[in-house]
This record gives C-alpha cells, sequence and structure tokens, in this order.
C-alpha cells in the first residue's frame, strides 16, 4: 500500500497540489503538454478511474509571453504588431480590438472604405479560423482526410489576405485610424470567388463529415455545457451561442459597420459539442454573406483617416472595447495617464474563459470524450497564456 | 441608455457614470471589500456575466476591477476595489463566478494579491518557482488614482488631478 507522504513528495508543484482523492483505485495521468490533441502546449492533469475522469485541472502558462507587461512599455503602434501574436488564428480581430479601443479614446474617425475592408478582412480571417479549426478538431477526433479539404479551402484565404497584408499568418494590417494599404486591384473579384467557392464546399462538408454517424457518435449529447454554465464562467462565442443564446458582440455591442449588413448569429439548442460544432459551420455561411454584401457595398474614400495622429498619446482614462473573435468575445481594456505609453493594457482573451469551464464539464466523462469536448471549445493556446 | 435601478442601489462607497462613448462601460462602482461579495452576487443574481478581473497597480494601492457584462441586455459595469500594497487582500468571488478563479489566480501572479478563501490560489501563467509580480510598478511609475482613472473615487482620496509638484515625477 502506498503512503500519502511518499505521494506528496513525488511530483511536481502541480502534481502536488492536485492530490489524489481519497480512493486507491485511482489513477493521476497528465494529458500533454505534448499530447496531440493539445495541440502542443496544454496541460491537464487527470485524475482517472479505469478510463472516466474523476478530476481534471488544465495547467497553463506554456507560452506565455506577458503580453499585457509589454503593452505597458511600448507604444501603441509598436505595439500594434503583438496583437497577431495573441491568437494566430483570428490575428485581424485581435489587431481590430486593440486599433478600436485607442480609437475610442481618442476619438479618431475611422473612413468607412476602411471600416469596410477591416470587415471583409476581419471575417476572412475568422473562416480561415473555422476551417482550421474544423480540421483540427476531425483530426483530433480521428479523421485524417477532412483537414486536406480544410487547408485546401483555407489557402485561397491565406492568399487574398498575404495580398492585402503581406503576411500570411501573424496579420498586423489595422491601424489607428484606418487599415495600412488599399485594397490591391484583384482582391475584391478574389473574395467573391472564394465565397461562391466556399459556398459550393460546404454541402460537401457536410456530407463528408457532418452526416458521418462516427461523428456523431463521438459528438452528439457530449460535453453539455448549459447557458447557466456559461453565465458563471463568462463564456462567450460559439459555446455560449451553441448553448441556444444569440449573444454575438457584432450585435450586442454594434461596432464599425456591422449593423449595416443582414446576417443572422446562429444558435444551437443542444448545448453538447454537435451544437457548437454546427454553429461554427454556420458561421462561415454567415460570414460570406457578410463578406458579399461588404464587397458590393464598399465605397470609394480614403483607407486612411488623413488627419490620425502619427504618435499615439493615450489621454487620462480608461476604456473598454469589444469585438467579435472566431472564439468569442475580444477585449481590450486600456488606461491612459497622458504618456508616451499606456498605463496599463488588459486582453481579454474569450477562450480563457472558455476553457475554465472544461474543469467542471469533465467531472464524470470518459477521456476520449475529453478530447472531443477540448476540440470542441476550439483552443488556441498562446491566446489563453497570453 | 439608462442603467437598472438594482445597480444603482447597490451597496458601494461611491459610484460614477461614464460615458460610453468613450469609456466602453455605463458606471464604476467602488465597493468596499466587503462589500464586494453581495455585489457580485447581485449581478450573478441578475443573469450578468464575469466578463474579467484585472487590477492596476496605483499609488494609493492596487486597484482590481470586475467587468461584468449580460448577454441579453446592454451595458458594461465595473467593480473597482481598492487595496493597500501592504497589505493586497481581498475576499474571493470564486464561489459565486466560477469564472473567477482563473482570473483571481492571474492576478495573484501578475500583482501578488491575496484572494482570500480562493479554493485553489497557485500560480497560473507563472512560473510556480518565482515569486515575481511582473505587473506591480515601480515606486516611482505608480500614479495617483486621480490622474489615470478621473472618475475613480474612493473615500478620503483626493480628487484633483496630479500636479509636478505633487509627484516630482514630470518634472524631471
Amino acid at each position: 500500500m502506498m503512503t500519502e507522504p511518499l505521494q506528496l513528495e513525488t511530483g511536481d508543484f502541480y502534481s502536488r497540489h492536485f492530490e489524489k482523492g481519497p480512493r486507491e483505485d485511482t489513477l493521476i495521468l497528465n494529458m500533454g503538454p505534448q499530447h496531440p490533441s493539445t495541440h502542443g502546449v496544454l496541460r491537464i492533469l487527470l485524475e482517472l478511474d479505469g478510463e472516466y475522469i474523476l478530476r481534471a485541472e488544465p495547467v497553463l502558462g506554456y507560452v506565455h509571453r506577458m503580453h499585457e507587461k509589454m503593452g505597458e512599455v511600448k507604444t501603441c503602434h509598436q505595439y500594434l504588431m503583438n496583437m497577431g501574436r495573441v491568437d494566430y488564428l483570428h490575428a485581424l480581430a485581435w489587431n481590430w480590438a486593440h486599433v478600436g479601443a485607442v480609437e475610442k479614446m481618442l476619438g479618431i474617425e475611422v473612413p468607412e472604405r476602411a471600416e469596410y475592408i477591416r470587415v471583409i478582412t476581419c471575417e476572412l480571417n475568422r473562416i480561415s479560423s473555422h476551417l482550421l479549426w474544423w480540421g483540427a478538431y476531425l483530426l483530433d477526433l480521428g479523421a485524417f482526410t477532412p483537414i486536406l479539404y480544410a487547408f485546401d479551402d483555407r489557402e485561397f484565404i491565406l492568399d487574398l489576405l498575404q495580398m492585402v497584408t503581406g503576411s500570411r499568418l501573424t496579420y498586423t494590417y489595422n491601424t489607428f485610424g484606418g487599415v495600412v494599404a488599399d485594397l490591391p486591384g484583384d482582391f475584391l473579384d478574389g473574395s467573391l470567388a472564394f465565397a461562391k467557392r466556399m459556398r459550393e464546399r460546404l454541402p460537401m462538408y457536410k456530407d463528408l463529415v457532418t452526416d458521418n454517424f462516427i461523428l456523431r457518435g463521438r459528438v452528439e449529447d457530449i460535453g453539455h455545457i448549459p447557458l447557466e454554465m456559461c453565465v458563471r464562467y463568462g463564456a462567450t462565442g460559439p459555446v455560449v451561442r451553441g448553448a441556444g443564446k444569440p449573444y454575438d458582440t457584432r450585435r450586442a455591442e454594434p461596432y464599425s459597420v456591422y449593423d449595416r449588413f443582414d446576417f443572422e448569429i446562429p444558435t444551437s439548442d443542444r448545448d453538447d459539442a454537435f451544437g457548437r460544432y454546427q454553429v461554427r459551420l454556420a458561421e462561415i455561411e454567415q460570414s460570406l454573406r457578410i463578406i458579399e454584401q461588404a464587397v458590393t457595398g464598399i465605397p470609394a474614400g480614403d483607407f486612411l483617416n488623413p488627419k490620425a495622429p502619427k504618435k499615439i498619446k493615450l489621454p487620462v482614462g480608461e476604456t473598454y472595447y469589444a469585438v467579435e473573435g472566431a472564439r468569442g468575445k475580444i477585449g481590450v481594456y486600456l488606461q491612459g495617464d497622458g504618456g508616451p505609453t499606456p498605463y496599463r493594457v488588459r486582453l481579454r482573451s474569450p477562450t480563457y474563459s472558455n476553457l475554465s469551464l472544461f474543469s467542471e464539464v469533465a467531472g464524470g466523462i470518459l477521456l476520449p470524450d475529453a478530447v472531443s469536448i477540448l476540440g470542441s471549445l476550439d483552443l488556441v493556446i498562446p491566446e489563453i497564456d497570453r | 441608455m439608462s442603467c437598472p435601478r438594482w445597480i444603482k442601489d447597490l451597496a458601494c462607497q461611491c459610484r460614477t457614470e461614464c460615458d460610453a462613448t468613450t469609456y466602453g462601460k455605463d458606471m464604476n462602482l467602488m465597493p468596499a471589500p466587503e462589500q464586494l461579495r453581495p455585489a457580485a452576487a447581485e449581478f450573478l443574481r441578475h443573469g450578468y456575466f464575469l466578463e474579467d478581473v484585472t487590477g492596476s497597480d496605483m499609488k494609493e494601492g492596487f486597484l482590481i476591477l470586475y467587468h461584468f457584462a449580460h448577454f441579453d441586455l446592454p451595458g458594461r459595469y465595473s467593480l473597482m476595489v481598492l487595496v493597500p500594497h501592504e497589505d493586497p487582500r481581498l475576499p474571493t468571488i470564486a464561489d459565486i463566478y466560477q469564472g473567477a478563479n482563473w482570473h483571481e489566480r492571474e492576478c495573484y501572479d501578475m500583482y501578488g494579491l491575496i484572494f482570500t478563501d480562493h479554493p485553489n490560489l497557485l500560480p497560473l501563467l507563472l512560473p510556480a518557482e518565482t515569486d515575481l509580480h511582473p505587473l506591480v510598478k515601480e515606486e516611482k511609475k505608480r500614479r495617483l488614482l486621480s490622474s489615470v482613472l478621473p472618475l475613480c473615487r474612493f473615500p478620503g482620496i483626493p480628487v484633483e488631478k496630479q500636479t509636478a509638484e505633487s509627484t516630482g515625477e514630470d518634472a524631471q
């Protein structure tokens, strides 16, 4: 029989604090940081009874880079490039959140054309993020083929965004008062062509994957996250929409020109992993609708407010600005003291709150279902750790 | 936008309304540390969710901010609690809003704040072996509340704007 003190002396800081429960027939298991379904940088401490999880505790910090401290020592322009690194899958939404917060504080006006450009690029980026999630999630569940299809389609978006921003992943395109460069000539036509192609591909996605009964077995009735739990944990994005609440920052706190577009907020009453899956796929369709409307309605004019200040000095005060990212509500909170750098920068990352409910959901489920639940939360660990 | 009646009636030391077009929120409420838990419970009772918990290092002490928003109603409200640097303790709300658990651990990482009765106050983002609190500012870089957050009022703290003489820093 193992003695208690021996167990406490072995292991590291976290496993010492994650003591075994009163039962003797349980096993402490580390899932990650090298487990493929945790995508490299998340570790989850599990106490297992056979294949059933008794307790789970995520351990974070493997890609913590202290972005908030960097925000205090860099000027706003210097800090802008950090944003694409916080969440590299939806970099343009983070760009937008920071730029929007500064614009709000200083009262910088954004030309209408720039708003449309931001909408088109942000929605394209949202689709590319959802496509990568779709492929990677199915890879986690053991289906290899879908990620090849997803990357095929995503490639078109990367090419389009490369034309505009110059980069393929960590974009820094929005700037205070607009965007850094106007759209190249064939971008708008390319966006429409992509929207057409993507619409033709979505029925194939449905036939190939969504209607597949093996997938259904892995996602249906797995990981129920009811609305009441979303409130207690502050979960947003597809997690809360998958619980039946049409909450989307683009509608709840309207920003930019989103109020001009006709789009729906997909929801699902299932509140399980399949509900969140359906919401994300439906969001791809809605983003395509927004892109098509924005491309048709984009006005001519400046892409950057010529009066926008070249040097940003935040005035005394505070502001909170939120945008809807692919994973939920992205918030940037700024405090200024009139100096060249912000006094405080706070980044509210949606997946941080979304993952924090995992411990509660994971009690009593099967270990393979944990993989399904983690994937259905669409985790981007660099965004959680910041 | 009109603020719900119950928020106006919430027990706290001070409250100031903000202009949402520049502040992005509708009201700052400044409860005393012992008024924090009842206030948070009241927000939960009315269906508000916790966006985040964060801090800011001020000359007068650590300012801890709680942002609340609602899935159906517009508006953002923030609770602000001030604790002294020498004894940075305040009650946890992790049993009311379970989502606060990680946010409070992060504040413990960044500022060394002690949330009393927190179920699991361990470092979250920083290595366990360090006692580094990266967001704590050097004494000369700290600013007075009134020179960063003019809409933030606490009893006994003057609201005049900071002058060069009072800090000795701007004069450099």
